[in-house]
């Protein structure tokens, strides 16, 4: 079981078993929760849509046919939720101003660290996502894909519905801004 | 493309191999994940779902039961539908077979000789006969003339035609018309007729009969040996007076017909001195 591919694990899920989806959804809740958290900054819509991604999947189960890598349809249901969700509560897709408090309330304490050195990886971290909510959204959800989902350039097209060119332009920016904000608070 | 374009892009494409500095940064920091009662739920429902599956699983969970069950559906409907017209079909043949039971083979016989069109044209004729018959009922024999007047003489094959077809059409128009008289003289509510009404009824019902061959007969433009045929039916049924009348109107149709052949032609009995002073005078003549 543990040398399947996730297309074979939804597979073998989709005709009854149940360890297949266990395995799956180890190796994808955190990316997925991430990708919501990072997109929305509210830990419990965060909760709230990616428990709504899982279940949809579990529903569609039957339906689910080998078409793309079992990721780029797992996002492309998570992209379409959050679209959906922001939609019919007629609020901004952008992150709200709670995104710092919910987000740091889940960052690790470095146990083995002394507390200057605490401190400074609290501050770089805290700098880095808040940089990543200061992107605009096209390109926080490029890097937000290619970093959770480690998808390439053609992969994060076909979720997010735009031609390579367009995926690769918005990386490119979201890349650049971080470097430079980062480099600019070291 | 300018030379920060380019240095942009070489930095894209380390960023892609995966060991960027951004990239390292940010999976060193921020690990958030579902809180564990979330993975519970989401596991259970997993689990949930898939021994449904297991449970509900068997020959008719199938993806064949959708398109079989619509065959059968497909199926029944033709059966129900086929059978309905089947039991229409029969019942229409039965009701010709019971109608074809009620009219007698003769009529039956010459009415199937005819084509189609001999047939709407039989129709016609019936009705138009029907017409006449009434309207010499109602005016007495005196319209005779103005009708033979009216009515063009067929071709002969087609009198021979019309002939057989006259006859089907006074015999059910006697019956209908016997039915709807009975019908007006004796209404459900009325009390049973006496003995002589009844005999006078059918008195009047016999003279009608012979009234509507004779008209009937004389409308059609019969030869001679069917005008003898009429007559000696009637003289045989015992209704002389038809008879006597029926000669009467044949005398008039055929004036100039030699009366030694009448004599040999009509019943031995029939006292042909009493019908027309023409007729006495001929005898007398011969005599």
């Amino acid at each position: 079981m543990a040398d399947l591919t996730d297309e074979e694990l939804m597979l073998a899920y989709r005709d009854g078993d149940a360890h297949a989806f266990e395995q799956l959804y180890l190796k994808h809740k955190g990316g997925l929760y991430r990708y919501f958290l990072r997109k929305c900054g509210n830990a419990s819509i965060a909760e709230e849509l990616f428990q709504d991604v899982w279940m949809k999947l579990i529903n569609a189960r039957e339906r689910y046919e080998v078409k793309a890598k079992f990721a780029t349809w797992l996002y492309q249901l998570a992209h379409n939720h959050f679209i959906d969700h922001y939609r019919k509560h007629s609020i901004s897709a952008s992150m709200n101003q709670n995104f710092q408090d919910d987000e740091l309330e889940n960052i690790p304490a470095g146990n083995n660290q002394q507390p200057e050195q605490q401190a400074e990886f609290q501050q770089q971290m805290e700098t880095m996502l808040q940089l990543i909510s200061e992107l605009p959204d096209e390109q926080r959800e490029a890097f937000l894909l290619r970093e959770e989902a480690g998808m390439s350039l053609a992969e994060i097209a076909e979720v997010t519905g735009v031609n390579i060119e367009t995926a690769k332009s918005r990386l490119r920016y979201a890349v650049n801004r971080l470097r430079k904000g980062m480099n600019d608070n070291e | 493309m300018t030379m920060s374009e380019q240095k942009d892009n070489l930095e894209l494409e380390e960023y892609l191999k995966g060991n960027s500095f951004i990239s390292r940064r940010y999976r060193k920091e921020a690990m958030a994940e579902p809180s564990p009662h979330l993975d519970a739920a989401i596991i259970a429902a997993a689990k949930k779902a898939a021994e449904n599956k297991k449970t509900v699983s068997g020959p008719f969970t199938a993806g064949w039961y959708i398109p079989l069950s619509l065959a059968a559906v497909v199926v029944i409907s033709f059966s129900v539908v086929f059978k309905i017209y089947d039991r229409d079909g029969q019942q229409i043949f039965s009701d010709q077979a019971e109608l074809k039971s009620k009219i007698p083979a003769a009529e039956l016989d010459s009415a199937m000789g005819q084509d189609a069109g001999e047939a709407s044209g039989m129709m016609r004729d019936k009705i138009r006969s029907k017409e006449a018959i009434e309207a010499e009922t109602q005016s007495g024999s005196s319209s005779l003339p103005a009708m033979r007047e009216d009515y063009s003489a067929p071709a002969p094959e087609q009198q021979k035609k019309n002939q057989n077809i006259e006859e089907i059409g006074v015999d059910i128009y006697k019956d209908e018309l016997s039915g709807s008289r009975q019908a007006i003289q004796e209404p459900a509510a009325m009390p049973a007729p006496t003995e002589s009404a009844v005999e006078l009824s059918d008195e009047k019902l016999r003279k009608q009969k012979s009234d509507t061959a004779i008209v009937t007969g004389a409308a059609a433009g019969l030869e001679p040996d069917q005008w003898f045929e009429i007559i000696n039916r009637l003289w045989f049924d015992g209704d002389e007076e038809g008879a006597y009348r029926s000669l009467k109107n044949f005398l008039a149709v055929y004036p100039e017909y030699p009366v030694e052949q009448l004599k040999n032609k009509l019943p031995q009995n029939m006292d042909l001195s009493a019908i027309t002073g023409k007729l006495d005078k001929t005898t007398e003549g011969t005599e």
